[in-house]
């Protein structure tokens, strides 16, 4: 099985090479979904089915949040956290609910309708498997956030997105550090991860 | 309603469309594709924005002269040490991919803060590297929204998801919760500076 952290960089290569891909045969057979696509990340390619333009990239991120938090909700409800592990899933987990109030109240602002909530599934076997499902998602849900900024179109939801962004970050760094992995995988550059690999990664935490 | 099981991309299947995209990275960028992604970012710097890319260059500064002082005074040993020096490296790359972006598009790196740290043992540098990175965060949080180009949005969140990375694992040194926040801050450029000013 591969490491999360060789699987993301994996994803990551592929993800920030969209436009390259463009680039290197000159053509335009790949359009950029509408919405506004960022087109040094490819990042339009995935959100569209959540709604154009920012409801679009607020329901995307909404969806990782909800996946988040029904994460943390079952790792701390099996009782197979101790420690520092337990307290960072408490600490997160309330974070990952003030994300998705906000989001929602920011989707509603615009007119729009939050996604359904995904159904979920996680291996929660022991404190190891549960930390490193937290590494996956944390980021994963960090570089997802990255490649979507670019897009906004109100700088006021840019600025609510980097906000959340960087806290996905340090989630991400703190998960990686008790788990014993690198705090940044990517280095001094965190990669943006592409939406389409994002939710085609998240597939097997979902049910329906 | 979205189900996250049935995600096409682009009418390509998701192997063809991987296959393709890291053949042309590998082509251009050679194995060193995030590097690339922020160059090439960068590389987009229009006039108008080198002001930002300023400030943000002062905050690496500020960065770099803090792991140097740490490096040389606090007498780190161990983890800390090695972490000390991991961060001193991405801050210095961060300087240069920003010193590099103001000097393609005409304009010119400031000299920036000079500060001078006064701590001298671990404990002494942990108070003072948690300050700075937690400002430097709410500074690239204010100032990425000031960016007119969506390339530089891109590159300069990556820096700044760094930078968020580097505050948990310092504040996780200092026995700190390393997300004490469920929004981090966003600053303006005068209150970074006001604030990295402060820090001994």
């Amino acid at each position: 099985m591969e490491t999360t952290a060789s699987r993301k960089r994996f994803l990551a290569a592929a993800g920030g090479s969209v436009t390259l891909a463009l680039a290197a045969c000159g053509s335009s057979k790949q359009q950029p979904t509408p919405g506004g696509s960022n087109p040094n990340t490819g990042a339009g390619l995935g959100t569209d089915q959540f709604g154009k333009g920012d409801i679009g990239v607020l329901g995307y991120a909404l969806t990782l949040e909800y996946l988040e938090a029904d994460f943390y909700a079952k790792a701390l409800a099996s009782g197979k956290l101790s420690g520092q592990a337990a307290a960072f899933a408490r600490s997160f987990h309330a974070d990952e609910l003030q994300h998705i109030a906000t989001l929602e109240a920011a989707i509603r602002g615009i007119g729009g309708q939050p996604p359904k909530r995904p159904k979920t599934q996680f291996q929660l076997t022991d404190q190891t498997s549960i930390l490193q499902v937290a590494s996956t998602l944390e980021g994963m849900g960090a570089d997802a956030y990255l490649a979507q900024v670019a897009r906004f179109e109100s700088k006021s939801l840019l600025s609510t997105a980097l906000t959340i962004h960087t806290v996905e970050g340090r989630h991400a760094a703190a998960i990686n550090s008790l788990a014993g992995a690198d705090i940044a995988p990517d280095g001094a550059f965190p990669r943006p991860a592409l939406a389409s690999d994002v939710l085609e990664q998240l597939k097997v935490f979902v049910t329906q | 309603m979205t189900d996250l099981r049935h995600v096409h991309v682009g009418g390509l299947t998701r192997a063809a469309f991987l296959v393709r995209g890291t053949l042309a990275a590998a082509a251009l960028y050679g194995a060193d594709a995030a590097s690339g992604f922020v160059a090439r970012a960068f590389a987009q710097t229009a006039a108008s924005d080198i002001d930002v890319l300023n400030f943000l260059l002062g905050l690496e500064t500020v960065q770099a002269a803090l792991y140097s002082a740490a490096l040389s005074n606090a007498k780190l040993t161990g983890g800390l040490k090695s972490l000390a020096t991991e961060l001193s490296s991405h801050d210095q790359q961060h300087a240069a991919a920003l010193s590099q972006a103001i000097t393609q598009s005409g304009g010119s790196p400031a000299a920036g803060p000079k500060p001078s740290f006064t701590f001298s043992d671990a404990g002494g540098f942990l108070t003072a590297a948690q300050s700075v990175e937690d400002t430097v965060v709410s500074g690239y949080n204010g100032a990425i929204t000031t960016l007119q180009s969506p390339d530089l949005v891109a590159a300069a969140g990556s820096i700044a998801q760094a930078d968020a990375r580097h505050a948990a694992a310092i504040r996780l040194q200092h026995s700190q919760p390393p997300a004490p926040l469920a929004f981090d801050a966003a600053v303006s450029q005068q209150q970074a500076q006001a604030a990295l000013r402060s820090v001994k």
